[in-house]
């Protein structure tokens, strides 16, 4: 017979960024216990609030389908006798499974005949599997972060306090976290108790206690009421998906409440208002017709009988309160022009051992003078006024105290000075001192956020597209602190970052390897090697190159060799011809190698295939004149010298390695 | 309209029915009701408490010479602390607004996520932040840790801002312009106080004898524990903190070496509460 299953978990109120993960998680776990005890099941739908995650599995069967075991017996050989008769044994085994010698089948079983009949057992009622298994299911939904409540250690986004578990119209007994499961839900606070009578009324119960527990039937609710404030007001909502998810998952009663800011506020810059609207109050915001910020915002209120005039009144003015906060950086941040403020630096300890932010602002400009070569298109003062202002912001207030408006940092600089954001410099300054007091981060312990600083490094030389030195560059940082460099150990510190970038952007590891470990400091350049050969790693010509390269380098392994070789020495035909080959396509490949192409790079490389596999095949390298075998190794490691700063072949993997 | 001194009143009737001791705020400078002894220290044994007191609590940087409508340097709050935590506490504390006034069918109520961190008191924990049309009133948490030691009874911390809780009782819009008692204002009596923190704070604080004195209380501190002197060692935790934030509030140290004071109390606090439960 088919019903309906109904759990709901009953909490105080989930974050609304852990809902939809959880909740996905929740019906997953749902699905593989059905499937796994072979429970007959027509739907299995998820819905959720920040105080509910319930399931209702439609059209469930009340058992599981009947088990089917097969039960072994002896060999068929000491099942009857000779004759043809039952064994003592048979009678036994007969007797014991209580079935007769027609239901005995027989099969080949470690290279004998034996016995077995099919056990048929009834499947389990499904109340029963629920009430065994629904512990172990809710300990196992995912979130971002848990936490304990009582005594019992159970872990959980938030405390659950309520279950309703039923199959149609009876209650499952089951305790999860010291809640007893039972047909009482809650709805709105200060409302009555909702008795659950049967499992399919569920989501017209809640529905008529004013809940929503469905989050797309609360989306398109919300974005109604958007698109009614962007016609009443004339406005266009400023879209903002992100903020919608969250709010989505913030109600369970969606009321929308429109409100106003005073106008003075626009003298703000944009994002701080914009800022102060959606981080902490999570309203939305429109623009007008012209593109300038609206007055207008919308909140989105989760009760009912609020009294909406009142609800506006105090959404206006918490507004005021942060717009008149905002206000006061901006008022006090304009005093002075942050020209003025680079003396102030001299008064702020950047770290104790380390100097002053003046002091690191003085490494900057020299680290800058050096990084002007690659930014000749910038004039030099320029460039180093930028980086005179650079840590200035730091004595912003909006920056120092503002609270959510820290998260600013970089726009309140451009805004403020049109500055650039954060330049590699200034974090390579960074990891440098830091590193040489504190040591380099190991393992998960990182408490001053180095391999942060590390990405924004990688971050912006790959974002930027810089391709710069970082040799030279840490060689100076270590300088101007006067100490001796340590540039390996810290190119390498470095270098894993854009390991892991390479990593994020879908580099496979073998390839990311091969190009990251050639002794190269460029990140950018290395970084679109690793792209150049991730685009081509499953084309056969991908193949063909890492196992031409690879013959080129194994016959030079533990060989020393000279770079130019002889032609005069060339005593076959293939040595000719390679040799032709490569000088050929030699003025191409520097270009295309200094040009950075590297995709064409490796279609010249391919050119040499041929050539490379006749000339193993027709020659025998290591010949036995000395002269000619010196020869022809240098004639390799000249073919090798085209390929070497490509990659490190040998880290790469082919399908049949 | 219930004057500020009522809704304290209330809050202590309502508290004190439920069964909390009535504590006492503590004697020096703290940041958050959190500092005082009857929530850092009875929080890390496994006996039950219950305790509610008023907190004035000091965050110099928050100081605006005493003209925003709604900061601070220092504001008042109202603690609670319990534990174990009784299923129904949401509820037991969404009854407490109602008693001092505010009818909550009226208003839009929530639970906003925020999970609370105190990084010198090495304390954490999970809830949220209450809020009642958008103001936020009430930090609600489950500490999880304090003193850098895992809890193994939850307690649950419900600090309320006594200023919000009062301007949304008597509609002010104004932190100032709150009735304190009959014709005396909140302005009246903290105005003054206010502004002159303010400009001690942010200008007039010695940096030098802050640092001296950040140090000498740490000093001060181990050679107190190292006697055994527990909670006079901790009133010299208090001061270093509080000294650390003066110093914060006159821009006398960078955000990355802030990092590294912080530190420094934090393993105080941690050492502290091992020795408070004979770990050490």
């Amino acid at each position: 017979m088919s019903r309906t299953l109904l759990v709901e978990i009953g909490t105080e109120e989930i974050p609304a960024r852990f809902l939809i993960p959880a909740a996905t998680s929740f019906r997953e776990l749902f699905v593989e216990f059905l499937t796994k005890n072979s429970i007959p099941y027509g739907e299995v739908n998820v819905f959720y609030t920040p105080r509910r995650m319930t399931i209702i599995v439609e059209k469930i069967a009340d058992r599981q389908n009947d088990i089917l075991t097969e039960v072994y017996g002896p060999p068929v050989s000491k099942f009857f006798t000779d004759k043809g008769e039952l064994t003592q044994q048979a009678i036994g085994y007969l007797k014991a499974h209580n079935i007769t010698v027609d239901e005995i089948k027989t099969k080949q079983k470690g290279g004998k005949e034996v016995v077995y009949y099919v056990k048929r057992e009834p499947g389990k009622p499904v109340t029963r599997l629920v009430a065994d298994t629904l512990y172990e299911l809710v300990q196992k939904v995912r979130f971002p972060k848990t936490m304990r409540w009582n005594g019992n250690g159970f872990r959980f986004a938030r405390p659950i306090r309520w279950m309703v578990v039923m199959l149609d119209d009876e209650v499952i007994p089951v305790e999860v976290a010291g809640v007893k499961s039972n047909r009482i839900s809650y709805g709105l606070r200060f409302e009555p108790p909702i008795t659950v009578d049967h499992a399919c009324n569920y989501l017209k119960l809640m529905r008529a206690a004013r809940i929503e527990p469905d989050p797309e039937v609360r989306r398109k609710k919300i974005l109604d009421a958007i698109h009614k404030e962007e016609k009443v007001h004339n406005i266009v909502w400023v879209e903002d998906r992100e903020l919608l998810d969250e709010v989505v998952n913030l109600v369970e009663a969606p009321v929308p409440i429109g409100g106003e800011f005073p106008s003075r506020y626009l003298r703000l810059p944009e994002p701080v208002v914009v800022t102060a609207l959606r981080e902490h109050q999570r309203y939305f915001v429109f623009k007008d017709k012209g593109g300038r910020l609206s007055t207008h915002f919308l909140f989105i209120g989760n009760n009912p009988d609020a009294d909406i005039e009142q609800v506006r009144e105090g959404l206006e003015h918490i507004v005021v309160s942060r717009l008149e906060d905002a206000m006061f950086y901006f008022e006090e941040d304009q005093k002075r022009k942050l020209r003025a403020r680079i003396g102030e630096l001299k008064k702020v300890v950047w770290r104790a051992g380390l100097g002053t932010l003046y002091d690191k602002t003085e490494r900057l400009v020299k680290l800058t003078q050096h990084l002007h070569q690659y930014f000749a298109d910038v004039p030099k003062d320029k460039l180093e006024r930028t980086v005179w202002l650079a840590k200035t912001d730091m004595l912003t207030t909006m920056l120092r105290d503002g609270k959510e408006f820290t998260k600013l940092q970089g726009i309140i600089g451009k805004e403020y000075a049109l500055l650039q954001g954060e330049e590699p410099e200034i974090a390579v300054d960074s990891i440098v001192g830091i590193g040489m007091i504190e040591g380099l981060p190991k393992g998960s312990f990182d408490p001053f956020a180095l391999r942060r600083l590390a990405q924004g490094v990688v971050r912006i030389v790959v974002g930027k597209g810089l391709f710069i030195k970082l040799r030279p560059l840490l060689e100076l940082a270590f300088k101007n602190y006067g100490r001796e460099p340590e540039v390996e150990r810290y190119l390498a510190f470095l270098k894993d970052r854009l390991r892991r970038m390479m990593e994020d952007k879908g580099v496979r590891y073998d390839i990311m390897e091969g190009v990251v470990s050639l002794d190269e400091d460029d990140l950018y350049d290395l970084y679109l090697k690793g792209m150049a050969f991730n685009k081509m790693r499953d084309k056969p010509e991908f193949e063909d190159l890492v196992i031409i390269a690879r013959r080129v380098g194994n016959i030079l392994e533990g060989v020393e060799a000279d770079v130019k070789p002889d032609t005069a020495k060339f005593t076959e035909p293939a040595e000719r011809a390679i040799y032709r080959k490569a000088t050929e396509i030699m003025p191409a490949l520097e270009v295309a190698k200094r040009e950075r192409r590297y995709e064409d790079v490796v279609s010249l490389l391919l050119e040499l295939g041929p050539y490379i596999h006749r000339l193993f095949d027709d020659v025998l390298i290591m010949a036995e004149d000395a002269d000619i075998r010196k020869n022809r190794l240098a004639l390799v490691n000249f073919i090798y010298s085209m390929f070497c700063d490509m990659a490190d072949f040998r880290k790469m993997v082919l399908p049949g390695d | 309209m219930i004057p500020y001194q009522d809704i304290v009143l209330k809050l202590d009737e309502y508290w004190r029915d439920h069964g909390a001791v009535l504590g006492l705020p503590y004697n020096s400078e703290v940041g958050a009701g959190t500092f005082n002894p009857f929530t850092f220290f009875y929080v890390l044994d496994e006996h039950p408490w219950y305790v509610a007191y008023v907190e004035p609590s000091k965050r110099p940087k928050d100081g605006r010479y005493a003209e925003n409508p709604m900061r601070l340097q220092q504001f008042i709050q109202y603690q609670v602390v319990v534990k174990p935590t009784p299923h129904d506490i949401q509820d037991i504390y969404l009854r407490s607004l109602q008693h001092i006034g505010i009818e909550l069918k009226k208003h839009d109520v929530r639970f906003v996520e925020d999970d609370w961190e105190s990084e010198t008191l090495g304390a954490s924990g999970l809830g949220w932040e209450v809020w009642v049309d958008g103001m936020e009133v009430t930090q609600f948490t489950y500490f999880q840790q304090m003193g850098g030691i895992e809890l193994r009874v939850i307690p649950v911390e419900l600090t309320y801002g006594l200023e919000r809780l009062a301007m949304l009782v008597q509609n002010k819009r104004n932190i100032f312009d709150i009735i304190w008692t009959g014709d005396i204002s909140y302005g009246d009596i903290w105005k003054r106080r206010e502004y002159e923190f303010s400009v001690f704070n942010f200008d007039e604080a010695n940096i030098e004898l802050h640092f001296k004195m950040f140090e000498k209380f740490v000093n001060e501190f181990y050679r107190l524990l190292e006697r055994g002197l527990i909670f006079p060692a901790y009133d010299y935790l208090v001061k270093a903190s509080h000294t650390l934030n003066v110093l914060d509030a006159r821009r006398a140290i960078s955000p990355e070496e802030r990092q590294k004071f912080i530190t420094k109390v934090r393993k105080m606090a941690n050492s502290i509460a091992k020795k408070y439960l004979g770990y050490e």
